[in-house]
């Protein structure tokens, strides 16, 4: 089933030409859906569409069978949540837990109720021992994971990384990528991610390749990867694992499974 | 001649209750002419020590000696302006650097400020911005209209519009994408092969610094654990396991082939050299 259905979206920034031209796809209920191409392609535009932040000129979005107009979009901003990139850019209390109570406030939870939900949800970030910190003292990868809590407090079927691990350091990146994948397998919630992490989009359900405002490629994974000519062409860059099979291939060895280094090893010693 | 810290300490808010000392006892040399890259974790330091190397920070205790000029602490060193425009530092998230109203002014405004005349500065200028592939037709638009990769491309062109012997980039890549870290790394690359300038780089991505890097610095809670030729430093297995060190895909494939028996030398060092070192064992088989 689908949750999120975009449609023929044409999107402009006011004067200046086209960002997004007819683009369509869907996202299935529970997917991860990697969208990936390079700054300026329009990915994270989409994604400030599908939240509602900027007004598209053509084309409809449904998300969980609902279309996004005004009527709805409130309805629609509980149940999508976005994490952006800036980890310094979206904080507002002056303690962690004031932050994650801050959204929660907005949409009027009965404050008894809300200690409870802080900290269960700083909890499965594994934040709950920085409720009382200052934001502005922690790490990158920390601040992130608040941001997720805050939105996760809200309890909502998708959310949107916005580029989320770009500015992290390899620690703070591996950190939000677990939180992502758990929230993902345990909690079953849809994960879409823009992102320049072409290791991520391989183990995702669903790849969606944006290139100057046109959708280019929209597959799984493998069928993605595996054509290198055309990603070459768009200058993407080739997973480290697909490259060593065309290289491979080159010198007449086949090999087929590639989704990461041991499976690779695997084949090629067969 | 080389750059060189000898015993050199750093301690944040010094005297202060929550003193911190981020570089202890420092003694390191740095080769001119070459591409140095400084890792560690977040917090090892290395932010620290390269802001030394033009003096933005003074050494709490030791000396730094760079492109003529001995630092001591403690010890009031004449002509730091001078130091600031043989070496030149780029910030992280440099972008966020740009004031100007327009971009020629902006990367001019640096070797203005050396004393350099107007008509000079421009000229320095639009070079520095050739090199770093802003095209003219950029020139007189606000810095606020580019990209984050363009942004930061001219924030580095305010630097280079200086003429610095050596170049000093924290986390250059950080934020980018793909294509616009290649460019970046290229023209680091470049200026070091063609312009023979120094380049020191502060960097998380262990695949530049194996692709790049002539030598390896690696700092740990503000000290230097090694200083090392970058191919050695890579091809040592046994070290880059009790660093803990992120291998780059390259080296961890190989190593996770050789586990199986195969034999492939240290000479291997990309993706094509690999596979045909896989088929000529095949053969053997």
């Amino acid at each position: 089933m689908s949750i999120v259905e975009v449609r023929n979206i044409s999107f402009a920034y006011e004067d200046n030409h086209d960002v997004l031209h007819d683009v369509s796809f869907n996202i299935e209920k529970g997917s991860y859906t990697a969208i990936v191409g390079h700054n300026g392609s329009g990915k994270s535009t989409i994604a400030k569409l599908m939240a509602g932040l900027l007004e598209f000129q053509k084309g409809t979005i449904t998300i969980d069978g609902k279309l996004l107009n005004e009527e709805n979009i409130t309805d629609i901003r509980s149940k999508l949540g976005i994490v952006f990139q800036n980890p310094d850019n979206q904080f507002i209390g002056s303690t962690v837990r004031d932050d994650i109570a801050f959204g929660l406030e907005n949409y009027s939870v009965d404050p008894s109720k809300m200690d409870e939900i802080i900290d269960k949800f700083s909890d499965v970030v594994g934040m709950r021992e920085y409720l009382d910190r200052e934001p502005s003292n922690l790490s990158g990868g920390q601040k992130q994971r608040v941001a997720i809590a805050g939105i996760l407090a809200m309890n909502p079927e998708i959310i949107i990384f916005d580029e989320a691990t770009s500015m992290l350091d390899p620690k703070g990146k591996s950190e939000i990528k677990n939180v992502i994948y758990e929230l993902h397998n345990e909690k079953k919630l849809t994960i879409i991610s823009i992102t320049h992490d072409i290791e991520e989009a391989i183990n995702s359900d669903h790849v969606i390749v944006m290139n100057q405002g046109y959708k280019y490629m929209d597959d799984t994974p493998d069928n993605i990867f595996k054509k290198t000519k055309e990603l070459r062409k768009i200058g993407l860059d080739i997973p480290f694992t697909y490259q060593v099979k065309e290289a491979l291939c080159d010198v007449g060895i086949k090999v087929d499974y590639v989704k990461d280094l041991k499976g690779l090893v695997d084949e090629i010693c067969q | 001649m080389p750059i060189e810290f000898r015993e050199l300490s750093y301690v944040y808010s010094k005297d202060m209750p929550y003193a911190y000392k981020a570089l202890k006892e420092i003694n390191l040399e740095i080769e001119e002419g070459k591409i140095n890259a400084i890792i560690g974790e977040t917090g090892s330091g290395k932010s620290t020590l390269v802001q030394h190397l033009n003096a933005l920070l003074l050494p709490s205790e030791g000396e730094l000696e760079i492109a003529g000029y001995t630092i001591r602490a403690n010890e009031k060193t004449k002509g730091l302006k001078y130091l600031r425009k043989k070496v030149g530092l780029v910030f992280q998230f440099s972008e966020y650097q740009l004031f100007e109203e327009t971009i020629l002014k902006d990367v001019s405004f640096g070797p203005k400020n050396f004393g350099v005349s107007e008509e000079e500065a421009i000229i320095k200028a639009k070079e520095a911005l050739k090199l770093v592939g802003i095209d003219e037709s950029m020139y007189e638009k606000s810095p606020l209209d580019l990209s984050g990769g363009q942004k930061r491309r001219v924030a580095i062109a305010g630097i280079l519009a200086m003429e610095p012997e050596i170049i000093v980039l924290d986390e250059p890549t950080a934020g980018l994408d793909p294509k616009g870290s290649k460019e970046m790394i290229g023209l680091f690359s470049k200026l070091n092969k063609e312009m023979h300038k120094t380049i020191i780089l502060v960097t998380h991505d262990n695949e530049v610094v194996y692709n790049y890097a002539d030598n390896v610095i690696l700092l740990s809670h503000g000290e230097i654990v090694l200083n090392k030729d970058a191919r050695e430093f890579f091809d040592d297995k046994e070290l880059l396991d009790r660093l803990h060190i992120l291998k780059p895909q390259i080296v961890e494939l190989k190593e996770l082939l050789n586990a199986k028996g195969y034999k492939i030398g240290n000479e291997v060092r990309d993706i094509k050299a690999l596979a045909k070192a896989i088929k000529e064992i095949k053969k053997h088989e």
